[in-house]
C-alpha cells in the first residue's frame, strides 16, 4: 500500500520540509524494506529536484511536488547515478510538464539515462568543475564516489544548508521506517550497504572525502535522514567489512 | 573468542535496525531467548548449544519474517565466522 501512514508527529502523506526551503517528497509503503526519497530545493528562481522516483510511485510523487511549488518551476533535477528506483519518473515528468530539465549528474551516468526514454539535457559535472552556481549565488558541490556502487556515482553538497544528499549512500534497509534515523538505523544501514558496495577499501576512500566537508545532515535515498551524529555513520560505513566476493572466495 | 552466541547478538542487533526492536524481543522470547534494550542477550534456554540456538533462530526467522530477515545478516554474519575461524552453521 502507498501512502498514508502516520510517523509520530509527522504526516507522511504529506510532502514534509526538513529544512528552510528544502522537502522530503517520499512515501511509506508498508511491505518494502526499500522506500526512496526524493527530495526537493526550492532556491526561488532555481528548483532542483533530487532524485524523484520511478514509475509506480510517479502519482504520489507528483501530487507531494505540486503541494509545494509549482511543478513548472523545476528546472534542475539532479540523479547520484542511474539506478531506475530513483528516476525512471523523469520521463513522466517531461511528459506531464512537457518541459525538459538539466540533469546534474557525471558523464558516466549521462551514457545510460537516455535508455529510460529520458530527453532532458545533462549538466555533466565532472565537465564543470564539480559545482553548479544557482542563481541565487547558492552552491551545489559534487563529490565523485567512484564504485560507491556505479563507477560513476556522484553525491550533492548544498554548501546553504550543509545537507549532504547521498543517493545510496547511507540508505537503509527497513521495515522499521522512520523519515529521521532512530537509534538503531546504523544497523539498518549496515545490512544495505553490506549487498551494494564492493569493498571496504572503496568505501573507506570514499567515505575520507565526505569528512573535508561541514555536513549538518545527510539524505539519502533510500532509508531515513541522519540530522544527528553525522561522524558516527561516516566512521560505520568507513569501517564496515562489505565485499562478499572476498569473504566467500572461490 | 568469539562464539556463536556473540554471532545470535549480532544478528539481534542486526534485525532490530530491519523490524524493531519491540518484534525482535517479542520473537527471541518465543524461542525462550531473553533479550534486552540494547540488543544482548540476557539468558537462554536451557538444554541447547548456542551453535544450535543461532541454528534455530536463523531458521525460525526465515519463517516468521521471510528472506529480508536473512539476507540482511547474510554478509555480516558470514565475515563474523570467517574472520573468528568458527564453522559456518548455516
Amino acid at each position: 500500500m502507498l501512502g498514508d501512514t502516520m510517523g509520530g508527529d509527522l504526516d507522511y502523506s504529506r510532502a514534509i520540509e526538513v529544512d528552510d526551503g528544502i522537502y522530503w517528497l517520499g512515501w511509506t509503503e508498508e511491505n518494502s524494506a526499500f522506500r526512496s526519497n526524493p527530495y526537493l530545493i526550492d532556491d526561488g528562481d532555481d528548483v532542483v529536484l533530487i532524485e524523484p522516483g520511478s514509475v509506480p510511485h510517479f502519482n504520489i510523487f507528483y501530487k507531494k511536488l505540486k503541494s509545494v511549488v509549482e511543478p513548472e518551476r523545476v528546472n534542475y533535477i539532479f540523479v547520484s547515478h542511474q539506478d531506475p528506483d530513483l528516476c525512471t519518473g523523469i520521463p513522466l515528468l517531461e511528459e506531464k510538464l512537457n518541459k525538459r530539465f538539466k540533469i546534474l549528474t557525471h558523464t558516466r551516468t549521462t551514457f545510460l539515462l537516455p535508455f529510460y526514454g529520458i530527453k532532458s539535457e545533462y549538466y555533466a559535472v565532472d565537465m564543470h568543475g564539480w559545482k553548479l552556481v544557482l542563481k541565487s549565488g547558492r552552491e551545489l558541490r559534487f563529490i565523485f564516489m567512484p564504485y560507491c556502487h556505479f563507477p560513476g556515482m556522484t553525491v550533492m553538497y548544498d554548501t546553504k544548508s550543509r545537507i549532504l544528499f547521498s543517493g545510496d549512500l547511507f540508505g537503509g534497509l527497513s521495515y522499521n521506517w522512520s523519515l529521521y534515523a532512530d537509534e538503531w538505523y546504523i544497523e539498518a544501514m549496515k545490512a544495505f550497504h553490506e549487498h551494494y558496495m564492493p569493498s571496504r577499501e572503496i568505501l573507506r576512500h570514499n567515505m575520507s572525502k565526505l569528512e573535508k566537508l561541514d555536513i549538518r545532515m545527510i539524505a539519502p535515498q533510500h532509508g531515513s535522514i541522519i540530522r544527528e551524529d553525522v561522524q558516527r555513520y561516516i566512521d560505520a560505513l568507513k569501517n564496515l567489512e562489505c565485499g562478499e566476493y572476498i569473504l566467500l572466495g572461490d | 573468542m568469539a562464539t556463536y552466541r556473540d554471532a545470535l547478538e549480532l544478528v539481534i542487533r542486526r534485525e532490530f535496525g530491519v523490524y524493531g526492536p519491540e518484534k525482535i524481543i517479542d520473537f527471541a522470547s518465543k524461542l525462550g531467548i531473553t533479550v534486552g534494550r540494547n540488543g544482548n542477550i540476557i539468558s537462554m534456554p536451557p538444554g541447547k548449544s548456542d551453535r544450535e540456538l543461532l541454528v534455530e533462530f536463523m531458521k525460525r526467522l526465515r519463517e516468521e519474517f521471510g528472506e529480508v530477515s536473512v539476507i540482511s545478516c547474510r554478509v555480516a554474519l558470514t565475515n563474523f565466522f570467517v574472520k573468528n575461524r568458527l564453522e559456518n552453521p548455516l
